[in-house]
C-alpha cells in the first residue's frame, strides 16, 4: 500500500544547480575576504 | 523575566498550539497526516526543513561557539549547497515517484525487508534519543538561567509540540515551522541590532568589527588540511558533503518534509532553498555570538557564565580564591577595554601598538578564566570542566547567550529571544516526532503487525506514536540531566549511522548488482568499523565528520563483496 500517484513535473533545474553552486562559491569569496579584511 | 516576558512567552506559545490544532482538519486520513496530502508549497516545505535543522542547541550553542572561538564554525556547513545538489539529482526523484511514506520503505523495493526493518530502527534508535537532547539541552540552560522547575520547563517544550504534532500531523508541523522560523529569525536580528546599540557612541561598526578580528573572532576559513579539525575548508567541504547528504537524504525527518511538496519539482526547490539560505542564516547566528564578543570587550563579561558552578565555588571553603581570581579579571578586562578604544580610535602606528596590548590583555583574561576552571573542577568535581571552545570553558559556552539575553536586553526583547529559542526547540521536535511515528507506523506496525488494517486504524496509531514518541522523548530529557556525559556519548552513537546509511542508498541506486544480502552486511559492517574507528585511540581524534566518507565506503566494499558472492537473483 503507498501513497497517492505524484504530480511528477520534469521542469529543468540545470540552470538552478549552476546558480546554486554560483552563490555558494561567491558567498566564501565573500567570507573569506571578510575574514581577511577584518583580521589584519 | 519580567511581566511583559511572559506575556511575550505565554502569547507564542498560545499561538502556535491554536495554529497547529487548526490543522487538524486536515489530518483525517493517513496520507494527509502523514504527508500532507502532497499538497505543500516549497517555500514552506524549504523553510520546515530548515527548522527541523535548527534545534534550540544550535541556536544556544552556536553563539556561545562564536563568542569563544569565532565564526570559523561556518565551514561546517559548506558541504551542504553541493549536497543538496546531488540529492536534488538522484534521490529526491527516486523517492518522490516511488510515492513511499518513508526513505527505508525504499529500502525494500529495492533490496528487502530486513535492510529496510534494520535501517528504520537505527533511525527510530539514533532520533529518539536526540530528540530527548533537544529539549534538554534549552530547558536544562532556561532552567539555571532563569531558577525554573526543570522537569516543568521540559513540559513546557515538549507538552504543546506533542498536543499539535499528536492532532494536527504533518500539516501543523510544517505549518508551526514556518512561523517558529520567523520567530527565530526576528528574535535573532533584534539580539543584533540591540548589541550594535550597546556599543560605545564613539566606535563605528568597522572599528568595533576590527577589535573583533584582532581577537580572532572573525577567522572564517582556515585551509589547512588536518582530520583532526571538524572545522576547517576541508572537514566542512568534503567531511560535510557526506554528513548533509546523509542527513537530509537518508534521514526520515528530512525526508518526510520533502515528501510532502506539491510537485517532484516543488520538492526539489525546497531542499535547494536551503542551499541558498543556510549559510547566511549561520551566519546571523554566528554575528550574534561575535557581537556578543564585543559588547563584552566594552562590558565587563561574568568570569564564569554558568552560575551553578559559579555559585558552588562562592559557597565553597575557597571562595577568596575565587573574588582575589574576579579582582585580576576585573583589571585585565579594563587593560583590555582601554586597549581596544584606543586601537578603535588611533592613527596606524598607535592602533598596532593598542592590538598587541589588546591581545596581551586578552591572553591575560583567558589565562585567569583558566584558573578560575581549575578552581571550579577542584570545588565541584565536575571532570568535564577542564574541557574548552576557544577560550571559554565548555559547560560555560551554552550560558553565554541567555547570560546576555536575561542581563542586556530590553524588556520584551527578553520574551521575544526567549520565545525564539523555545521555538527552535519545538520545531526540531516536532519534525522528529512526525517522522519517528511516521517510521513505527509504516516501516513497523504495518509492515511487520497488522498490514490490512483500515486508514482510520493507521491514522489512530500514528497519533498514538507520536504521543509514544514525544512522552520518552521527555523522559530522555528529563535523565539526560542525570546521565550528563553518557547522553553525549549515545548521541555520538546516534550519529556513527549517518555514513552508513548513506552507503545503503548509495549502492541501491549506484550498483545493480548490489542485492539484499550485501546492503544488510554492508550496513552492519559500516557500522562496527566506524564505531571501531570512532572509539579507538589511535583514531578517537579524528574529526566526526570523516566518519560518513568512511562509513559509505565500507559499506560500498562490504555490499558489492558479499552481491558478488551471493545469489544474484537478490538483484532487484
Amino acid at each position: 500500500m503507498s501513497a497517492q500517484p505524484v504530480r511528477d513535473d520534469e521542469t529543468p533545474m540545470g540552470r538552478t544547480y549552476a546558480l546554486v553552486i554560483l552563490c555558494h562559491s561567491t558567498v566564501i569569496a565573500i567570507l573569506w575576504w571578510f575574514g581577511r579584511t577584518f583580521s589584519q | 523575566m519580567r511581566l511583559l516576558d511572559w506575556l511575550v512567552v505565554a502569547g507564542y506559545l498560545i499561538w502556535i498550539v491554536v495554529d497547529g490544532l487548526r490543522r487538524t482538519k486536515a489530518a483525517s486520513q493517513i496520507e494527509g497526516y502523514l504527508l500532507a496530502n502532497r499538497s505543500l508549497p516549497w517555500w514552506a516545505v524549504g523553510l520546515s526543513v530548515m527548522a527541523t535543522q535548527l534545534s534550540a542547541i544550535t541556536l544556544v550553542g552556536t553563539t556561545g561557539q562564536a563568542y569563544a572561538d569565532g565564526m570559523r564554525f561556518i565551514q561546517f556547513y559548506f558541504g551542504l549547497p553541493f549536497a543538496m545538489v546531488i540529492l536534488s539529482v538522484t534521490l529526491v526523484p527516486f523517492f518522490y515517484r516511488s510515492g513511499v511514506y518513508t526513505a527505508y520503505e525504499y529500502l525494500e523495493r529495492r533490496f528487502d525487508v530486513k535492510t529496510r526493518t534494520l535501517a528504520s530502527v537505527l533511525f527510530l534508535f539514533g532520533r529518539s534519543m536526540s530528540t530527548g537532547a533537544i529539549i534538554s539541552a534549552p530547558a536544562v540552560i532556561l532552567s539555571i538561567v532563569f531558577h525554573w522547575n526543570l522537569t516543568l520547563t521540559i513540559l513546557a517544550i515538549g507538552g504543546p509540540t506533542i498536543l499539535y504534532t499528536m492532532l494536527g500531523g504533518v500539516q501543523a508541523v510544517t505549518w508551526t515551522d514556518v512561523k517558529q522560523m520567523a520567530v527565530v529569525v526576528g528574535g535573532l536580528v533584534c539580539a543584533v541590532i540591540a548589541l550594535i546599540f550597546g556599543l560605545p557612541h564613539d566606535i563605528g561598526l568597522g572599528q568595533a568589527l576590527h577589535v573583533a578580528g584582532a581577537a580572532g573572532r572573525l577567522n572564517t576559513i582556515d585551509f589547512h588540511f588536518d582530520v583532526r579539525q571538524t572545522y576547517t575548508f576541508w572537514s566542512g567541504l568534503i567531511g560535510g558533503l557526506f554528513l548533509h547528504l546523509s542527513y537530509f537524504g537518508c534521514d526520515q525527518s528530512q525526508v518526510q518534509r520533502y515528501l510532502t511538496a506539491k510537485s517532484l519539482t516543488q520538492a526539489r526547490h525546497s531542499l535547494l532553498m536551503s542551499a541558498f539560505v543556510k549559510i547566511p542564516l549561520q551566519v546571523l547566528v554566528l554575528m550574534v555570538g561575535v557581537f556578543m564578543f564585543l559588547f563584552c570587550v566594552f562590558n565587563r563579561p561574568p568570569m564564569l557564565f554558568n552560575t551553578e558552578y559559579r555559585d558552588s565555588v562562592e559557597q565553597s571553603a575557597r571562595a577568596a580564591d575565587y573574588h582575589a581570581l574576579e579582582s585580576d579579571f576585573t583589571r585585565a578586562y579594563e587593560r583590555r577595554r582601554d586597549a581596544a578604544t584606543k586601537m578603535a580610535a588611533g592613527a596606524d602606528g598607535d592602533r598596532d601598538t593598542a592590538r598587541d596590548e589588546f591581545r596581551d590583555a586578552t591572553k591575560a583574561m583567558q589565562a585567569i578564566r583558566g584558573r578560575a576552571t581549575v578552581l571550579v573542577k577542584d570545588v565541584t568535581g565536575s571532570a568535564s570542566y577542564g574541557d574548552k571552545v576557544g577560550d571559554t570553558p565548555k559547560p560555560d559556552v551554552n550560558y553565554v547567550f541567555p547570560t546576555f539575553v536575561t542581563t542586556r536586553l530590553p524588556q520584551g526583547l527578553v520574551g521575544l529571544v526567549i520565545a525564539a529559542i523555545f521555538a527552535a526547540a519545538m520545531s526540531a521536535t516536532a519534525g522528529e516526532l512526525s517522522a519517528t511515528a511516521t517510521a513505527t507506523v509504516m516501516d513497523v506496525y504495518r509492515r511487520l503487525v497488522n498490514r490490512s488494517a483500515t486508514d482510520a486504524h493507521y491514522l489512530l496509531i500514528s497519533r498514538l506514536a507520536v504521543g509514544f514518541w514525544g512522552i520518552v522523548a521527555c523522559t530522555v530529557a528529563h535523565v539526560a540531566v542525570q546521565l550528563g556525559s553518557l547522553i553525549e556519548v549515545v548521541n555520538r552513537i546516534g550519529s556513527i549511522f549517518y555514513g552508513s546509511l548513506l552507503g545503503v542508498f548509495v549502492l541501491a541506486l549506484g550498483f545493480r548488482r548490489a542485492n539484499g544480502h550485501g546492503a544488510f552486511i554492508g550496513l552492519l559492517s559500516g557500522i562496527c568499523a566506524v564505531v571501531i574507528f570512532a572509539f579507538h585511540p589511535a583514531t578517537k581524534n579524528v574529526s566526526y565528520l570523516w566518519h560518513n566518507p568512511l562509513g559509505v565506503g565500507v559499506v560500498v566494499i562490504v555490499g558489492m563483496t558479499v552481491s558478488l558472492l551471493t545469489s544474484p537473483q537478490h538483484a532487484a
